[in-house]
Protein backbone atom coordinates (compact mmCIF):
# COMPACT_ATOMS: atom_id res chain seq x y z
CA UNK A 1 0.00 0.00 0.00
CA UNK A 2 1.47 3.32 -1.05
CA UNK A 3 1.62 6.32 1.26
CA UNK A 4 -0.77 8.31 -0.92
CA UNK A 5 -3.49 5.69 -0.49
CA UNK A 6 -3.29 6.20 3.26
CA UNK A 7 -3.92 9.87 2.79
CA UNK A 8 -6.87 9.07 0.56
CA UNK A 9 -10.09 7.25 1.32
CA UNK A 10 -8.44 4.44 3.25
CA UNK A 11 -6.62 6.90 5.49
CA UNK A 12 -9.85 8.72 6.23
CA UNK A 13 -11.50 5.39 7.03
CA UNK A 14 -8.72 4.44 9.45
CA UNK A 15 -8.65 7.84 11.11
CA UNK A 16 -12.44 8.00 11.56
CA UNK A 17 -13.15 7.59 15.25
CA UNK A 18 -16.61 6.07 14.82
CA UNK A 19 -15.37 3.42 12.43
CA UNK A 20 -12.51 2.63 14.81
CA UNK A 21 -14.75 2.21 17.86
CA UNK A 22 -17.42 0.30 15.90
CA UNK A 23 -14.89 -2.06 14.31
CA UNK A 24 -13.28 -2.76 17.68
CA UNK A 25 -16.68 -3.48 19.22
CA UNK A 26 -17.74 -5.77 16.38
CA UNK A 27 -14.46 -7.69 16.39
CA UNK A 28 -14.58 -8.19 20.17
CA UNK A 29 -18.23 -9.32 20.04
CA UNK A 30 -17.52 -11.69 17.15
CA UNK A 31 -14.52 -13.21 18.96
CA UNK A 32 -16.50 -13.63 22.17
CA UNK A 33 -19.34 -15.29 20.26
CA UNK A 34 -16.94 -17.64 18.46
CA UNK A 35 -15.28 -18.67 21.71
CA UNK A 36 -18.51 -18.52 23.73
CA UNK A 37 -18.66 -22.27 24.41
CA UNK A 38 -15.31 -22.19 26.22
CA UNK A 39 -15.76 -18.70 27.72
CA UNK A 40 -19.13 -19.46 29.35
CA UNK A 41 -18.66 -20.10 33.10
CA UNK A 42 -21.52 -22.64 33.14
CA UNK A 43 -23.00 -25.11 30.66
CA UNK A 44 -25.83 -23.03 29.14
CA UNK A 45 -28.11 -26.10 29.02
CA UNK A 46 -27.34 -27.39 32.54
CA UNK A 47 -30.55 -27.21 34.58
CA UNK A 48 -30.49 -26.86 38.35
CA UNK A 49 -33.95 -26.62 39.86
CA UNK A 50 -32.59 -25.72 43.29
CA UNK A 51 -31.36 -22.44 41.87
CA UNK A 52 -34.36 -21.24 39.86
CA UNK A 53 -34.81 -17.51 39.07
CA UNK A 54 -31.86 -16.36 41.18
CA UNK A 55 -31.09 -12.62 40.87
CA UNK A 56 -27.78 -11.41 39.37
CA UNK A 57 -24.77 -11.96 41.62
CA UNK A 58 -26.22 -14.96 43.47
CA UNK A 59 -23.87 -17.79 44.40
CA UNK A 60 -24.41 -21.38 43.29
CA UNK A 61 -23.88 -24.58 45.32
CA UNK A 62 -20.14 -24.68 44.58
CA UNK A 63 -19.68 -21.00 45.40
CA UNK A 64 -19.49 -19.88 41.75
CA UNK A 65 -21.39 -16.71 40.95
CA UNK A 66 -24.37 -16.46 38.57
CA UNK A 67 -23.22 -13.13 37.15
CA UNK A 68 -26.57 -12.25 35.55
CA UNK A 69 -28.74 -14.60 37.60
CA UNK A 70 -30.51 -17.77 36.52
CA UNK A 71 -33.63 -18.57 34.50
CA UNK A 72 -36.74 -20.62 35.25
CA UNK A 73 -34.78 -23.88 34.99
CA UNK A 74 -31.84 -22.65 37.06
CA UNK A 75 -29.63 -22.23 33.96
CA UNK A 76 -26.96 -19.52 34.15
CA UNK A 77 -28.29 -16.45 32.30
CA UNK A 78 -24.84 -15.04 31.51
CA UNK A 79 -23.66 -18.26 29.85
CA UNK A 80 -26.87 -18.44 27.86
CA UNK A 81 -26.42 -14.88 26.61
CA UNK A 82 -22.82 -15.63 25.57
CA UNK A 83 -23.70 -18.81 23.71
CA UNK A 84 -26.95 -17.27 22.50
CA UNK A 85 -24.88 -14.74 20.50
CA UNK A 86 -23.83 -17.38 17.98
CA UNK A 87 -27.06 -17.84 16.03
CA UNK A 88 -27.94 -14.14 15.63
CA UNK A 89 -24.36 -13.30 14.62
CA UNK A 90 -24.03 -16.16 12.13
CA UNK A 91 -27.42 -15.33 10.61
CA UNK A 92 -26.79 -11.58 10.41
CA UNK A 93 -23.25 -11.68 9.04
CA UNK A 94 -24.02 -14.36 6.44
CA UNK A 95 -27.25 -12.75 5.32
CA UNK A 96 -25.73 -9.26 5.10
CA UNK A 97 -22.76 -10.61 3.12
CA UNK A 98 -24.86 -12.75 0.76
CA UNK A 99 -27.54 -10.09 0.30
CA UNK A 100 -24.91 -7.43 -0.42
CA UNK A 101 -23.09 -9.66 -2.94
CA UNK A 102 -26.27 -10.62 -4.83
CA UNK A 103 -27.71 -7.12 -4.68
CA UNK A 104 -24.44 -5.55 -5.82
CA UNK A 105 -24.17 -7.86 -8.82
CA UNK A 106 -27.80 -7.45 -9.92
CA UNK A 107 -27.82 -3.72 -9.24
CA UNK A 108 -24.59 -3.10 -11.14
CA UNK A 109 -25.85 -5.09 -14.13
CA UNK A 110 -29.11 -3.13 -14.16
CA UNK A 111 -27.40 0.23 -13.75
CA UNK A 112 -24.66 -0.37 -16.30
CA UNK A 113 -26.61 -2.01 -19.12
CA UNK A 114 -29.92 -0.16 -18.54
CA UNK A 115 -32.62 -0.79 -21.17
CA UNK A 116 -35.12 -3.63 -20.70
CA UNK A 117 -32.99 -5.52 -18.18
CA UNK A 118 -32.93 -2.42 -15.97
CA UNK A 119 -36.73 -2.03 -16.22
CA UNK A 120 -37.27 -5.67 -15.35
CA UNK A 121 -34.94 -5.58 -12.34
CA UNK A 122 -36.45 -2.26 -11.27
CA UNK A 123 -39.90 -3.83 -11.30
CA UNK A 124 -38.66 -6.79 -9.27
CA UNK A 125 -37.06 -4.45 -6.73
CA UNK A 126 -40.27 -2.43 -6.39
CA UNK A 127 -42.35 -5.59 -5.99
CA UNK A 128 -40.14 -6.94 -3.25
CA UNK A 129 -39.84 -3.66 -1.40
CA UNK A 130 -43.62 -3.28 -1.30
CA UNK A 131 -44.17 -6.49 0.69
CA UNK A 132 -43.91 -6.43 4.49
CA UNK A 133 -40.51 -7.97 5.23
CA UNK A 134 -41.26 -9.38 8.69
CA UNK A 135 -44.56 -10.98 7.73
CA UNK A 136 -43.33 -12.67 4.56
CA UNK A 137 -40.13 -13.73 6.31
CA UNK A 138 -42.08 -15.34 9.10
CA UNK A 139 -44.42 -16.99 6.61
CA UNK A 140 -41.48 -18.55 4.78
CA UNK A 141 -40.04 -19.80 8.08
CA UNK A 142 -43.39 -21.35 9.02
CA UNK A 143 -43.68 -23.00 5.59
CA UNK A 144 -40.11 -24.23 5.19
CA UNK A 145 -39.08 -24.78 8.81
CA UNK A 146 -37.03 -22.67 11.23
CA UNK A 147 -33.55 -24.02 10.49
CA UNK A 148 -30.44 -21.83 10.56
CA UNK A 149 -29.89 -21.91 6.81
CA UNK A 150 -33.57 -21.25 6.05
CA UNK A 151 -33.44 -18.09 8.15
CA UNK A 152 -30.24 -16.95 6.42
CA UNK A 153 -31.88 -17.66 3.08
CA UNK A 154 -35.01 -15.69 4.00
CA UNK A 155 -33.04 -12.65 5.12
CA UNK A 156 -30.85 -12.80 2.02
CA UNK A 157 -33.72 -13.15 -0.43
CA UNK A 158 -35.73 -10.40 1.21
CA UNK A 159 -32.86 -7.92 1.45
CA UNK A 160 -31.08 -8.09 -1.92
CA UNK A 161 -33.41 -5.45 -3.46
CA UNK A 162 -32.26 -2.90 -0.87
CA UNK A 163 -28.65 -3.42 -1.96
CA UNK A 164 -29.57 -3.64 -5.63
CA UNK A 165 -31.34 -0.29 -5.55
CA UNK A 166 -28.27 1.50 -4.15
CA UNK A 167 -25.84 -0.34 -6.44
CA UNK A 168 -28.01 0.46 -9.45
CA UNK A 169 -28.01 4.19 -8.73
CA UNK A 170 -24.25 4.23 -8.15
CA UNK A 171 -23.56 2.15 -11.28
CA UNK A 172 -25.73 4.46 -13.35
CA UNK A 173 -23.69 7.47 -12.19
CA UNK A 174 -20.37 5.70 -12.68
CA UNK A 175 -21.27 4.50 -16.17
CA UNK A 176 -21.47 8.12 -17.34
CA UNK A 177 -17.98 9.00 -16.08
CA UNK A 178 -15.22 9.76 -18.54
CA UNK A 179 -12.85 7.13 -17.18
CA UNK A 180 -15.35 4.46 -18.21
CA UNK A 181 -15.50 5.93 -21.70
CA UNK A 182 -11.71 6.06 -21.77
CA UNK A 183 -11.51 2.45 -20.70
CA UNK A 184 -13.94 1.47 -23.47
CA UNK A 185 -11.91 3.31 -26.10
CA UNK A 186 -8.75 1.73 -24.73
CA UNK A 187 -10.26 -1.68 -25.47
CA UNK A 188 -11.49 -2.59 -22.01
CA UNK A 189 -13.96 -5.48 -22.06
CA UNK A 190 -17.32 -5.22 -20.31
CA UNK A 191 -16.19 -7.60 -17.56
CA UNK A 192 -13.07 -5.51 -16.99
CA UNK A 193 -15.02 -2.26 -16.79
CA UNK A 194 -17.55 -3.77 -14.39
CA UNK A 195 -14.87 -5.25 -12.15
CA UNK A 196 -12.36 -2.41 -12.34
CA UNK A 197 -14.59 0.67 -12.43
CA UNK A 198 -18.29 0.13 -11.77
CA UNK A 199 -18.24 -2.28 -8.82
CA UNK A 200 -15.56 -0.32 -6.91
CA UNK A 201 -17.63 2.84 -7.41
CA UNK A 202 -20.75 1.19 -6.02
CA UNK A 203 -19.02 -0.69 -3.21
CA UNK A 204 -18.68 2.01 -0.48
CA UNK A 205 -22.39 2.74 -0.34
CA UNK A 206 -23.25 -0.94 -0.51
CA UNK A 207 -21.03 -1.48 2.55
CA UNK A 208 -22.80 1.35 4.40
CA UNK A 209 -26.13 -0.31 3.67
CA UNK A 210 -24.72 -3.73 4.62
CA UNK A 211 -23.79 -2.42 8.07
CA UNK A 212 -27.28 -0.96 8.54
CA UNK A 213 -28.82 -4.23 7.37
CA UNK A 214 -26.57 -6.18 9.75
CA UNK A 215 -28.06 -4.22 12.66
CA UNK A 216 -31.56 -4.77 11.27
CA UNK A 217 -30.93 -8.52 10.89
CA UNK A 218 -29.73 -8.94 14.48
CA UNK A 219 -32.90 -7.21 15.66
CA UNK A 220 -35.15 -9.12 13.22
CA UNK A 221 -33.63 -12.50 14.02
CA UNK A 222 -34.37 -11.92 17.69
CA UNK A 223 -37.93 -10.87 16.81
CA UNK A 224 -38.37 -14.14 14.89
CA UNK A 225 -37.04 -16.05 17.92
CA UNK A 226 -39.25 -14.03 20.25
CA UNK A 227 -42.36 -15.23 18.41
CA UNK A 228 -41.14 -18.82 18.34
CA UNK A 229 -40.09 -18.66 14.67
CA UNK A 230 -36.30 -18.67 15.11
CA UNK A 231 -33.83 -21.50 15.56
CA UNK A 232 -35.69 -23.67 18.11
CA UNK A 233 -34.55 -24.54 21.67
CA UNK A 234 -32.52 -26.12 23.23
CA UNK A 235 -30.06 -23.98 21.21
CA UNK A 236 -30.16 -20.67 23.11
CA UNK A 237 -30.66 -17.55 20.99
CA UNK A 238 -31.34 -14.03 22.24
CA UNK A 239 -34.78 -14.25 20.67
CA UNK A 240 -35.87 -17.43 22.43
CA UNK A 241 -34.31 -16.32 25.73
CA UNK A 242 -36.40 -13.14 25.52
CA UNK A 243 -39.44 -15.19 24.57
CA UNK A 244 -39.02 -17.35 27.71
CA UNK A 245 -38.42 -14.29 29.87
CA UNK A 246 -41.86 -12.96 29.02
CA UNK A 247 -43.58 -15.34 31.44
CA UNK A 248 -41.34 -14.16 34.28
CA UNK A 249 -41.57 -10.38 33.73
CA UNK A 250 -42.72 -9.79 37.29
CA UNK A 251 -40.36 -12.09 39.18
CA UNK A 252 -37.21 -11.89 37.09
CA UNK A 253 -36.54 -8.55 35.35
CA UNK A 254 -32.92 -9.59 34.63
CA UNK A 255 -33.98 -12.29 32.19
CA UNK A 256 -35.56 -9.77 29.82
CA UNK A 257 -33.16 -6.88 30.24
CA UNK A 258 -29.71 -8.23 29.39
CA UNK A 259 -30.35 -10.15 26.13
CA UNK A 260 -32.06 -7.02 24.80
CA UNK A 261 -29.06 -4.91 25.75
CA UNK A 262 -26.79 -7.39 23.95
CA UNK A 263 -28.88 -7.09 20.79
CA UNK A 264 -28.86 -3.30 21.06
CA UNK A 265 -25.07 -3.23 21.54
CA UNK A 266 -24.35 -5.14 18.32
CA UNK A 267 -26.91 -3.17 16.35
CA UNK A 268 -25.43 0.03 17.78
CA UNK A 269 -21.90 -0.96 16.74
CA UNK A 270 -23.06 -1.78 13.21
CA UNK A 271 -25.01 1.47 12.91
CA UNK A 272 -22.06 3.45 14.24
CA UNK A 273 -19.85 1.81 11.61
CA UNK A 274 -22.38 2.77 8.92
CA UNK A 275 -22.57 6.37 10.07
CA UNK A 276 -18.78 6.67 10.25
CA UNK A 277 -18.31 5.20 6.79
CA UNK A 278 -21.05 7.46 5.47
CA UNK A 279 -19.10 10.44 6.81
CA UNK A 280 -16.07 9.33 4.82
CA UNK A 281 -17.91 8.37 1.64
CA UNK A 282 -20.20 11.36 1.55
CA UNK A 283 -18.74 14.24 3.58
CA UNK A 284 -21.24 16.69 2.08
CA UNK A 285 -24.18 14.96 3.76
CA UNK A 286 -22.72 15.53 7.21
CA UNK A 287 -22.02 19.24 7.07
CA UNK A 288 -24.44 21.60 8.74
CA UNK A 289 -26.48 24.52 7.46
CA UNK A 290 -25.23 28.06 7.04
CA UNK A 291 -27.27 29.50 9.89
CA UNK B 1 -50.15 13.09 -16.74
CA UNK B 2 -48.87 10.35 -19.02
CA UNK B 3 -46.07 9.75 -16.53
CA UNK B 4 -48.61 9.39 -13.79
CA UNK B 5 -50.66 6.84 -15.76
CA UNK B 6 -47.48 4.86 -16.47
CA UNK B 7 -46.73 4.98 -12.78
CA UNK B 8 -50.15 3.46 -11.99
CA UNK B 9 -49.72 0.78 -14.66
CA UNK B 10 -46.34 -0.06 -13.16
CA UNK B 11 -47.89 -0.40 -9.71
CA UNK B 12 -50.42 -2.89 -11.08
CA UNK B 13 -47.50 -4.88 -12.52
CA UNK B 14 -45.74 -4.72 -9.15
CA UNK B 15 -48.85 -6.08 -7.43
CA UNK B 16 -49.14 -8.90 -9.98
CA UNK B 17 -45.51 -9.73 -9.21
CA UNK B 18 -46.22 -9.84 -5.48
CA UNK B 19 -49.22 -12.10 -6.19
CA UNK B 20 -47.06 -14.51 -8.21
CA UNK B 21 -44.45 -14.50 -5.43
CA UNK B 22 -46.96 -15.40 -2.71
CA UNK B 23 -48.56 -18.00 -4.98
CA UNK B 24 -45.17 -19.58 -5.66
CA UNK B 25 -44.17 -19.57 -1.97
CA UNK B 26 -47.02 -21.78 -0.83
CA UNK B 27 -46.58 -24.13 -3.81
CA UNK B 28 -42.80 -24.39 -3.31
CA UNK B 29 -43.11 -25.36 0.34
CA UNK B 30 -42.46 -29.01 1.09
CA UNK B 31 -45.66 -31.04 1.36
CA UNK B 32 -49.07 -30.78 -0.22
CA UNK B 33 -50.44 -27.20 -0.24
CA UNK B 34 -53.96 -28.43 0.48
CA UNK B 35 -52.86 -30.28 3.61
CA UNK B 36 -50.99 -27.13 4.58
CA UNK B 37 -54.02 -24.96 3.90
CA UNK B 38 -56.45 -27.31 5.63
CA UNK B 39 -54.30 -27.50 8.74
CA UNK B 40 -52.91 -30.49 10.61
CA UNK B 41 -56.25 -31.59 12.12
CA UNK B 42 -58.24 -31.99 8.88
CA UNK B 43 -59.33 -35.48 7.73
CA UNK B 44 -58.99 -36.83 4.19
CA UNK B 45 -62.54 -35.95 3.07
CA UNK B 46 -62.10 -32.34 4.16
CA UNK B 47 -58.74 -32.14 2.43
CA UNK B 48 -60.11 -33.51 -0.86
CA UNK B 49 -63.20 -31.28 -0.66
CA UNK B 50 -60.96 -28.28 -0.04
CA UNK B 51 -58.73 -29.29 -2.96
CA UNK B 52 -61.69 -29.16 -5.33
CA UNK B 53 -63.18 -26.08 -3.67
CA UNK B 54 -59.87 -24.22 -4.06
CA UNK B 55 -59.44 -25.53 -7.59
CA UNK B 56 -56.09 -27.04 -6.64
CA UNK B 57 -56.86 -30.14 -8.72
CA UNK B 58 -56.47 -27.97 -11.83
CA UNK B 59 -53.24 -27.21 -13.72
CA UNK B 60 -50.81 -24.73 -12.12
CA UNK B 61 -51.24 -22.03 -14.79
CA UNK B 62 -55.03 -22.07 -14.45
CA UNK B 63 -54.67 -21.82 -10.66
CA UNK B 64 -52.34 -18.83 -10.88
CA UNK B 65 -54.64 -16.97 -13.29
CA UNK B 66 -57.65 -17.70 -11.11
CA UNK B 67 -55.84 -16.57 -7.96
CA UNK B 68 -54.71 -13.32 -9.58
CA UNK B 69 -58.06 -12.51 -11.17
CA UNK B 70 -59.86 -13.19 -7.89
CA UNK B 71 -57.41 -10.98 -6.03
CA UNK B 72 -57.85 -8.19 -8.58
CA UNK B 73 -61.60 -8.31 -7.94
CA UNK B 74 -60.97 -8.10 -4.21
CA UNK B 75 -61.64 -11.78 -3.48
CA UNK B 76 -58.75 -12.87 -1.25
CA UNK B 77 -60.24 -16.25 -0.34
CA UNK B 78 -61.63 -17.49 2.94
CA UNK B 79 -59.95 -17.78 6.32
CA UNK B 80 -59.52 -21.35 7.54
CA UNK B 81 -59.84 -20.34 11.19
CA UNK B 82 -62.62 -17.78 11.08
CA UNK B 83 -64.49 -19.27 8.08
CA UNK B 84 -65.07 -15.76 6.76
CA UNK B 85 -63.77 -13.93 3.68
CA UNK B 86 -60.21 -12.74 4.33
CA UNK B 87 -61.04 -9.28 3.00
CA UNK B 88 -63.77 -8.87 5.66
CA UNK B 89 -61.34 -9.75 8.42
CA UNK B 90 -58.78 -7.28 7.04
CA UNK B 91 -61.28 -4.46 6.62
CA UNK B 92 -62.54 -5.08 10.15
CA UNK B 93 -59.03 -4.75 11.61
CA UNK B 94 -57.83 -1.99 9.25
CA UNK B 95 -59.20 1.07 11.11
CA UNK B 96 -57.30 0.05 14.24
CA UNK B 97 -54.02 -0.24 12.34
CA UNK B 98 -54.59 3.06 10.54
CA UNK B 99 -55.37 4.77 13.85
CA UNK B 100 -52.28 3.32 15.52
CA UNK B 101 -50.06 4.21 12.55
CA UNK B 102 -51.27 7.80 12.46
CA UNK B 103 -50.68 8.19 16.20
CA UNK B 104 -47.21 6.66 15.75
CA UNK B 105 -46.49 9.00 12.84
CA UNK B 106 -47.36 12.09 14.89
CA UNK B 107 -45.25 10.84 17.78
CA UNK B 108 -42.37 10.29 15.37
CA UNK B 109 -42.76 13.81 13.96
CA UNK B 110 -42.71 15.24 17.51
CA UNK B 111 -39.29 13.63 17.99
CA UNK B 112 -37.82 13.91 14.50
CA UNK B 113 -38.66 17.48 13.51
CA UNK B 114 -36.92 19.08 16.53
CA UNK B 115 -34.04 16.56 16.38
CA UNK B 116 -33.52 17.10 12.64
CA UNK B 117 -33.77 20.88 12.88
CA UNK B 118 -31.33 21.04 15.79
CA UNK B 119 -28.73 18.93 14.05
CA UNK B 120 -29.07 20.94 10.83
CA UNK B 121 -29.05 24.40 12.38
CA UNK B 122 -26.68 23.86 15.31
CA UNK B 123 -24.23 21.20 14.14
CA UNK B 124 -21.84 19.81 16.79
CA UNK B 125 -23.76 21.48 19.62
CA UNK B 126 -24.69 19.50 22.73
CA UNK B 127 -28.29 19.30 21.51
CA UNK B 128 -27.09 17.93 18.16
CA UNK B 129 -25.03 15.23 19.91
CA UNK B 130 -28.03 14.30 22.06
CA UNK B 131 -30.32 14.12 19.02
CA UNK B 132 -27.78 11.95 17.22
CA UNK B 133 -27.44 9.63 20.20
CA UNK B 134 -31.19 9.21 20.49
CA UNK B 135 -31.50 8.44 16.80
CA UNK B 136 -28.63 5.91 16.85
CA UNK B 137 -30.18 4.22 19.88
CA UNK B 138 -33.60 4.16 18.21
CA UNK B 139 -32.06 2.52 15.17
CA UNK B 140 -30.41 -0.15 17.31
CA UNK B 141 -32.97 -1.32 19.86
CA UNK B 142 -35.36 -4.18 19.13
CA UNK B 143 -38.82 -2.62 19.25
CA UNK B 144 -40.48 -5.69 20.75
CA UNK B 145 -37.98 -5.55 23.61
CA UNK B 146 -38.59 -1.85 24.24
CA UNK B 147 -42.30 -2.68 24.21
CA UNK B 148 -41.82 -5.25 26.97
CA UNK B 149 -39.81 -2.76 29.03
CA UNK B 150 -42.47 -0.08 28.48
CA UNK B 151 -45.19 -2.48 29.62
CA UNK B 152 -43.13 -3.46 32.62
CA UNK B 153 -42.48 0.15 33.64
CA UNK B 154 -45.67 2.04 32.79
CA UNK B 155 -48.28 -0.69 33.08
CA UNK B 156 -46.94 -3.04 35.75
CA UNK B 157 -44.71 -0.94 38.04
CA UNK B 158 -46.33 2.48 37.79
CA UNK B 159 -49.80 1.39 36.66
CA UNK B 160 -50.27 4.60 34.65
CA UNK B 161 -51.21 3.08 31.32
CA UNK B 162 -53.00 -0.09 30.15
CA UNK B 163 -50.65 -2.85 29.02
CA UNK B 164 -52.66 -4.20 26.08
CA UNK B 165 -55.84 -4.12 24.05
CA UNK B 166 -57.67 -0.94 23.04
CA UNK B 167 -60.53 -0.66 25.53
CA UNK B 168 -59.40 2.70 26.90
CA UNK B 169 -58.26 5.71 24.90
CA UNK B 170 -54.92 5.75 26.75
CA UNK B 171 -54.15 2.24 25.49
CA UNK B 172 -52.85 3.70 22.22
CA UNK B 173 -50.00 5.61 23.92
CA UNK B 174 -47.53 2.78 24.53
CA UNK B 175 -47.94 0.96 21.20
CA UNK B 176 -47.88 4.25 19.26
CA UNK B 177 -44.67 5.29 21.00
CA UNK B 178 -43.07 1.88 20.40
CA UNK B 179 -44.10 1.86 16.73
CA UNK B 180 -42.86 5.42 16.25
CA UNK B 181 -39.30 4.49 17.29
CA UNK B 182 -38.85 2.73 13.95
CA UNK B 183 -39.53 6.00 12.14
CA UNK B 184 -37.19 8.25 14.10
CA UNK B 185 -33.91 7.61 12.25
CA UNK B 186 -35.02 8.09 8.67
CA UNK B 187 -37.44 10.89 9.49
CA UNK B 188 -34.82 12.81 11.47
CA UNK B 189 -32.30 12.41 8.67
CA UNK B 190 -34.87 13.61 6.15
CA UNK B 191 -35.75 16.67 8.20
CA UNK B 192 -32.05 17.43 8.64
CA UNK B 193 -31.18 17.08 4.95
CA UNK B 194 -34.23 19.10 3.97
CA UNK B 195 -33.41 21.87 6.44
CA UNK B 196 -29.85 22.07 5.13
CA UNK B 197 -30.84 22.16 1.48
CA UNK B 198 -33.72 24.59 2.01
CA UNK B 199 -31.61 26.70 4.37
CA UNK B 200 -28.95 27.26 1.74
CA UNK B 201 -31.47 28.55 -0.83
CA UNK B 202 -31.30 32.19 -1.82
CA UNK B 203 -34.63 33.15 -0.27
CA UNK B 204 -33.46 31.89 3.13
CA UNK B 205 -30.30 33.99 2.80
CA UNK B 206 -32.41 36.97 1.73
CA UNK B 207 -34.65 36.53 4.76
CA UNK B 208 -31.59 36.37 6.98
CA UNK B 209 -30.03 39.38 5.26
CA UNK B 210 -33.10 41.55 5.65
CA UNK B 211 -32.95 40.92 9.38
CA UNK B 212 -35.60 38.30 10.08
CA UNK B 213 -34.90 36.25 13.18
CA UNK B 214 -33.68 32.67 12.70
CA UNK B 215 -36.76 31.47 14.53
CA UNK B 216 -39.07 33.23 12.10
CA UNK B 217 -37.15 31.92 9.10
CA UNK B 218 -37.31 28.37 10.39
CA UNK B 219 -40.97 28.36 11.27
CA UNK B 220 -42.35 30.48 8.43
CA UNK B 221 -40.05 29.65 5.52
CA UNK B 222 -38.16 26.44 6.11
CA UNK B 223 -40.77 24.11 7.56
CA UNK B 224 -43.21 24.71 4.74
CA UNK B 225 -40.63 24.03 2.06
CA UNK B 226 -39.44 20.93 3.86
CA UNK B 227 -42.88 19.34 3.52
CA UNK B 228 -42.21 17.72 0.14
CA UNK B 229 -39.32 15.47 1.19
CA UNK B 230 -41.07 14.66 4.47
CA UNK B 231 -44.31 13.66 2.74
CA UNK B 232 -42.34 11.57 0.24
CA UNK B 233 -40.43 9.74 2.93
CA UNK B 234 -43.59 9.05 4.92
CA UNK B 235 -45.06 7.53 1.76
CA UNK B 236 -41.99 5.38 1.25
CA UNK B 237 -42.03 4.31 4.89
CA UNK B 238 -45.56 2.87 4.84
CA UNK B 239 -44.21 -0.59 4.11
CA UNK B 240 -41.76 -0.46 7.00
CA UNK B 241 -44.55 0.84 9.21
CA UNK B 242 -46.83 -2.07 8.30
CA UNK B 243 -43.98 -4.51 8.84
CA UNK B 244 -43.23 -2.97 12.22
CA UNK B 245 -46.86 -2.99 13.25
CA UNK B 246 -46.95 -6.79 12.93
CA UNK B 247 -44.52 -7.09 15.83
CA UNK B 248 -45.71 -4.10 17.86
CA UNK B 249 -49.41 -4.95 17.59
CA UNK B 250 -48.73 -8.55 18.55
CA UNK B 251 -46.83 -7.54 21.69
CA UNK B 252 -49.54 -5.08 22.80
CA UNK B 253 -52.43 -7.27 21.59
CA UNK B 254 -53.66 -4.25 19.60
CA UNK B 255 -56.57 -5.59 17.52
CA UNK B 256 -55.27 -4.46 14.11
CA UNK B 257 -53.95 -6.14 10.98
CA UNK B 258 -50.60 -6.95 12.62
CA UNK B 259 -52.18 -9.00 15.38
CA UNK B 260 -54.48 -10.66 12.84
CA UNK B 261 -51.44 -11.51 10.70
CA UNK B 262 -49.42 -12.90 13.59
CA UNK B 263 -52.32 -14.94 14.97
CA UNK B 264 -53.11 -16.33 11.49
CA UNK B 265 -49.46 -17.15 10.93
CA UNK B 266 -49.13 -19.04 14.20
CA UNK B 267 -52.44 -20.84 13.51
CA UNK B 268 -51.17 -21.79 10.01
CA UNK B 269 -54.09 -19.89 8.44
CA UNK B 270 -52.26 -19.36 5.12
CA UNK B 271 -55.10 -17.83 3.08
CA UNK B 272 -55.37 -15.04 5.64
CA UNK B 273 -51.61 -14.44 5.78
CA UNK B 274 -51.42 -14.47 1.98
CA UNK B 275 -54.33 -12.05 1.78
CA UNK B 276 -52.75 -9.68 4.30
CA UNK B 277 -49.44 -9.68 2.40
CA UNK B 278 -51.22 -8.83 -0.87
CA UNK B 279 -53.36 -6.20 0.81
CA UNK B 280 -50.33 -4.59 2.50
CA UNK B 281 -48.48 -4.48 -0.82
CA UNK B 282 -51.52 -2.83 -2.40
CA UNK B 283 -51.59 -0.22 0.37
CA UNK B 284 -47.87 0.45 0.04
CA UNK B 285 -48.01 1.10 -3.72
CA UNK B 286 -51.20 3.14 -3.39
CA UNK B 287 -49.77 5.35 -0.68
CA UNK B 288 -46.59 5.90 -2.65
CA UNK B 289 -48.71 7.08 -5.60
CA UNK B 290 -50.74 9.32 -3.28
CA UNK B 291 -47.52 10.71 -1.76
CA UNK B 292 -46.30 11.55 -5.26
CA UNK B 293 -49.59 13.25 -6.05
CA UNK B 294 -49.41 15.18 -2.77
CA UNK B 295 -45.89 16.36 -3.61
CA UNK B 296 -47.24 17.72 -6.88
CA UNK B 297 -49.93 19.60 -4.98
CA UNK B 298 -47.55 20.98 -2.35
CA UNK B 299 -44.85 22.01 -4.83
CA UNK B 300 -46.23 23.17 -8.21
CA UNK B 301 -42.68 23.34 -9.61
CA UNK B 302 -42.61 19.54 -9.75
CA UNK B 303 -45.55 19.41 -12.14
CA UNK B 304 -43.66 20.22 -15.33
Amino acid sequence: MSASAFNGVLGRVIRNRRILIATALLVIIACVALASKSLAPFDPLQQNLRFRLMPPGSLGADGRMFLLGTDQFGRDAFSRILVGARVPLIVSFSAALLGAAIGLLIGVIAGYFQGWIDSLIGLLIDAQLSIPFVLVGMMVVVLFGPSLHNIVLVFTLLSWPIFARIARDEARLAARQQFVEASLIGGGTTTWILLRHIIPAALPRVIVVAAIQLAYFVVSESAFGFFGLGVPPPEPTWGNILSDSRSYLFQAWWLGLFPGLAIALIAFAANLFASGLNEVVDPASTRGSTF
Amino acid sequence: MLNFLLRILRSVLVLLGVGCLIFALIRLAPGDPVTLLAGPTADIQTVEALRIQLGLDQPMGVQLLKFLSNALRGDLGESLVHRRPVLDLILYALPQTVYLSICALFTALLVSVPAGLVSALRPSSAADRLAEGVVLAAQSVPVFWVSILLIQLFAVRLGWLPSSGNDQWAAVILPAFALSILQWPLLTKTVRTAAISVGSQDYAKTALAKGLSSKRIVFIHLLRNMLVPIVTIIGLQTGAMLSGSVVTEAVFAWPGIGTLAMASLLARDYPTVQGIVLFSAAIVVTISIVADALSLIIDPRLRS
